[in-house]
């Protein structure tokens, strides 16, 4: 069981959140190939090790917010808001 | 829930996956849980068992949770993955028509939708209920 820290709310339970997956991946513009909008869409990187998502705390404040977890070990290293910059090291 | 298996002393039942991305192989207690309420729904008598243990392993899941199955860019490489959650039933099918997809190069008619050019088209395969588990 994942014990999230949500930035609004404190620390809760897995059941409580959202995974919507990769954080900080740029929407192309809509001018762009079917390839382009493809790799947008599908292709992300799968890392074992630390991953940077975005996470919602949907039975709770309903708000989006940043997570830096192992995907191996199941560490939560980091929880940082939208619009913040991963921290350095996880970059 | 996928299966439940009877063996002489003990029953054997799973299925479900946690909703992120993971390589840990231990499960997780929400999984094993909803698994649980699956089973005691279907066979109520079961509430008197015993959990033994519990066991995780790696599913490969694409983003439409079908298989992706045929050639690929490069020539003579063809590829069968993303099984995820319904290879041990429809394999047997699969193994056929890559066989044929193989042989030919070409795709067999019952998987020339499953190819992996479907996501650049927005073809994708929402068939879901297909395979029998919750995706």
């Amino acid at each position: 069981m994942l014990r999230i820290a949500c930035p609004h709310c404190g620390t809760r339970d897995e059941v409580e959140f959202r995974c919507g997956g990769d954080a900080h991946i740029e929407r192309p513009g809509s001018e762009v190939s079917d390839a382009v909008w493809a790799d947008y869409l599908f292709n992300h990187d799968n890392p074992k090790g630390v991953i940077l998502e975005r996470w919602c705390h949907v039975f709770g404040c309903g708000q989006w917010f940043n997570v830096a977890r192992d995907t191996l070990t199941h560490e939560i290293h980091a929880v940082y808001r939208m619009g913040e910059p991963a921290p350095e090291r996880y970059r | 829930m996928a299966t439940i298996r009877p063996s002489t002393s003990y029953f054997t039942f799973g299925g479900g996956e946690p909703a992120y991305t993971s390589y840990a192989q231990r499960g997780g207690i929400p999984v094993v849980e909803e698994n649980v309420a699956a089973v005691l729904e279907l066979l109520p008598a079961f509430s008197s068992l015993r959990l033994m243990r519990q066991w995780a392993g790696i599913t490969d899941i694409t983003p439409d949770t079908m298989p992706i199955m045929g050639a690929t860019p490069l020539r003579n490489l063809y590829m069968s993955g993303g099984w995820g959650t319904g290879g041990y039933k429809a394999i047997p099918a699969g193994g056929d028509t890559m066989a044929y997809t193989i042989a030919n190069d070409a795709p067999h008619p019952l998987i020339k939708d499953f190819d992996l050019d479907r996501f650049e088209r927005g073809a994708l395969i929402d068939e879901g209920a297909a395979s029998g588990v919750a995706h």
